[in-house]
């Protein structure tokens, strides 16, 4: 019905045959963050800027994965954690502290006695921090769950329906992109019959035209401005 | 007391007008509707109507819109109670043992006990409201920043001692809802803070945006894990009405649950889900058998049923005492007064007194409706329910979706909202409880403002807040609340590595 994703597989059970494979996995992850580092240091032009990868974002992948090299490095040494989802369920918190920390770094600070507009971010990042090591530690040594396993095919139709909606709302209106959206939806779920979905999605469309635009009075359009395909396609073309 | 009666039988003339009943009504029906589409909570209407009362007079206005809240708390255990999915964050602990309530055929009952524990409830709030509000304007005039900021960092670490599982991880969530609230342009000098030049940023992240993404989307990636098991409800429901013996059971649960939750309504941080938290857990430890809650316990719907209407209501006390929003709600009806250019604060009460007294009275009114409206519909409902869940979520979705497109009409809130549930997903996965983080969402920037003026006022020295006397009382009991948790945390855990070696 599922497939399990990735995560869970690497990092699905607490056998201790995984070890090889979380150092590998460190490993891999550090030789990223050295790279990333180094460019972002300026010790290596930017040759990645074309796809987006700026400097800043590379100091942000850099420290994330330096990081997340040393959550795999340290359970590839010391052995499977006793509570894998209280290991790496903290280390992801330390991993948003850190990076609230860092995206708040170049914040003003203290003013004298006045608090700046970068104070309290950075102050509750530490703290954030300081707990995703305590609830860490408490996974590595106090026996607890393993990681639950993660199924795909529900979270992944779920986003693309919403998603689908979002593209499409502006340049498409509220009809195609509830009926598409909906009929995307249903693929979250193997239970769902074509023609099942099709009527209910027209029916539930027909609806939400009567509520939100009529009922409701919210200012939203039922078809798009024009069916010129140019000017639909480039209302596609953006989210905004 | 003549003062009392005075001002109440003002009220009723205001709120008995056709006009303004019917606008209750018509509250009471939208909220109880919106209660029971799950997906679909009161701020999301709330938000989305705000333009409509535009044409109102401010009374009718503030009264449709205070009928959505708390006819939203009766719809929202109505989900709870059948499809185990919360309408809102202040009916998930009546899930637990609703839902289980419902699975043993006693579905009706639990429908019922909720109704009338609620109209309990909102009948002694009301008069609370209507009888406290003046005093205690008095009394919140000793409220400075600090005593602020102590009494959200009280509400904060109830809100984490009430959490199911690690105190820790709850503490976790509350920190990571601070932070997330804090994205967004400064208070003070409006700078932008980890927007990261994302114009849709700028503002800050949308309330409903994460609620519904971690609330709504996250729970209907898990429902959908378990496949048609996890059925809507399969039992017929058979007699609606609850017997002697439930009555006689929930009643002692109903009058404490009013009580906990008149109280903290009061409370600024408070509000109707730190309420119903509050009462289900301190019933849970009042029981004989604490074993029962969680397996359909009457008192574990009756309690925090009541006690989330009467923090609904009480809710209002200091919003219209002090102009303080003690939730999203109220920050809600902030704007709605705004709109209508009424300045919330202590002088609604002594210069509008026609606003304050019909909304208190048609809170009554609105609560005796929604008994009348409930009961008997409540099959209706049902019928509604038992929709089988593959044509269900296909629903939620999409009305969460255009709800959450139509806030703003940004596209990008509903990316947003997406990328919330992926997050919500990841948290129920790892035992992490979301209901923390978006109380501190909610409480993050107030908490912000008041922690800064209250450092500016001390010249930097943090010890303001225990020295302050009103101020390091509510620090004292916080403090005392995390030890008292997690020092049995420690020793269990401690036990744990013991047996383990």
């Amino acid at each position: 019905m599922s497939q399990s994703p990735p995560q869970a597989q690497v990092i699905g059970s607490s056998e201790s045959t995984r070890h090889p494979r979380n150092l590998m996995i460190g490993f891999v992850l550090l030789a990223v963050a050295a790279v990333a580092g180094a460019i972002s240091a300026g010790w290596i032009p930017n040759f990645l800027t074309g796809i987006g990868l700026t400097n800043e974002v590379l100091l942000y992948v850099a420290e994330l994965a330096g990081f997340y090299a040393l959550v795999f490095l340290l359970v590839g040494v010391l052995g499977a954690p006793s509570g894998p989802r209280d290991y790496f369920g903290g280390a992801a918190l330390m991993a948003l502290g850190i990076f609230a920390y860092t995206a708040a770094h170049d914040l003003p600070g203290m003013r004298g006695f006045a608090f700046g507009p970068g104070t309290a971010p950075r102050m509750f990042a530490a703290a954030l921090g300081a707990l995703g090591l305590a609830v860490s530690v408490t996974g590595l040594f106090t026996k607890g769950s393993g990681i639950d396993r993660f199924y795909l095919r529900g979270p992944f139709f779920i986003t693309l329906s919403v998603l689908l909606f979002a593209w499409m709302v502006r340049p498409l209106g509220l009809v195609i992109a509830s009926f598409l959206s909906i009929c995307a939806a249903a693929g979250a779920t193997p239970e769902a019959r074509v023609l099942e979905t099709v009527i209910w999605g027209a029916v539930l469309t027909a609806f939400c035209c009567f509520l939100f635009p009529y009922a409701l009075n919210l200012p939203m359009q039922l078809w798009p401005n024009s069916w010129d395909l140019a000017s639909i396609l480039k209302g596609l073309s953006t989210f905004r | 007391m003549l003062d009392l009666l005075h001002n109440l039988a003002l009220g009723f003339g205001v709120a008995l007008s056709p006009m303004n009943l019917f606008l209750c009504l018509i509250g009471a029906l939208v909220g109880t509707l919106i209660g029971v589409l799950p997906g679909v909570g009161p701020l999301a209407t709330i938000a989305m109507l705000l333009p409509i009362t535009f044409g109102l007079p401010p009374v009718g206005a503030l009264i449709m819109l205070a009928g959505i809240y708390y006819g939203a708390q009766y719809g929202g255990s109505t989900t709870s109670i059948l499809i185990n999915i919360p309408g809102e964050s202040s009916s998930v602990m009546t899930a637990l043992d609703g839902h289980q309530m419902a699975r043993q055929g006693r579905a009706g009952p639990a429908l019922a006990i909720a109704a009338i524990g609620s109209f309990f409830a909102g009948c002694v709030s009301t008069v609370l409201v209507a009888a406290l509000g003046a005093p205690l304007t008095s009394v919140a005039l000793l409220f400075g920043p600090a005593e602020y900021f102590s009494l959200m960092v009280l509400g904060l670490c109830f809100a984490v001692v009430l959490a199911r599982g690690s105190v820790l991880k709850a503490l976790a969530m509350v920190l990571t809802g601070l932070l997330l609230s804090m994205v967004g342009s400064d208070i003070e000098t409006g700078q932008s803070r980890m927007a990261f030049d994302i114009p849709e940023l700028s503002d800050g992240i949308g309330f409903v945006t994460v609620a519904m993404g971690v609330f709504g989307f996250a729970e209907i990636m898990r429902n959908l894990e378990q496949g048609e098991s996890r059925e809507v409800l399969k039992t017929k429901l058979t007699g609606l009405m609850p017997t002697w013996p439930d009555l006689k059971a929930s009643a002692g649960a109903i009058g404490r649950g009013t009580v906990l939750g008149s109280i903290l309504g009061i409370l600024p941080g408070g509000g109707a889900v730190i309420a119903s938290f509050a009462a289900y857990t301190f019933e849970k430890k009042m029981a004989r058998d604490p074993s029962r809650f969680g397996r359909g316990a009457i008192e574990g719907v009756a309690s925090p049923e009541s006690a989330n209407n009467a923090a609904a209501q009480t809710s209002f006390i200091p919003l219209l005492t002090l102009g303080i929003p003690p939730n999203a709600v109220m920050a809600l009806m902030v704007g709605a007064m705004t709109i209508h250019g009424i300045v919330p604060g202590p002088q609604v009460m002594t210069k509008q007194p026609e606003l304050f007294w019909g909304m208190v009275t048609s809170m009554w009114l609105g609560n005796l409706m929604l008994v009348v409206i409930n009961l008997p519909l409540v099959g209706v409902w049902v019928k509604l329910l038992q929709v089988p869940y593959r044509l269900l979520f296909p629903a939620i979705l999409i009305f969460c979706s255009i709800g959450v497109y139509s806030i703003n009409n940004a596209p990008v809130d509903c990316l947003l909202t997406a990328l919330f549930g992926i997050i919500g997903y990841w948290l129920v996965k790892h035992d992490f409880e979301p209901a923390p983080m978006l109380l501190g969402f909610v409480l993050g920037p107030l908490m912000e403002e008041n922690l800064r003026r209250a450092m500016l006022i001390a010249r930097g020295d943090p010890s303001t807040f225990v020295t302050r006397p009103i101020s390091g009382t509510l620090i004292g009991i916080a403090v005392l609340l995390l030890v008292v948790a997690v020092l049995p945390m420690i020793r269990a855990k401690r036990d744990e590595v013991f047996v383990e070696e």
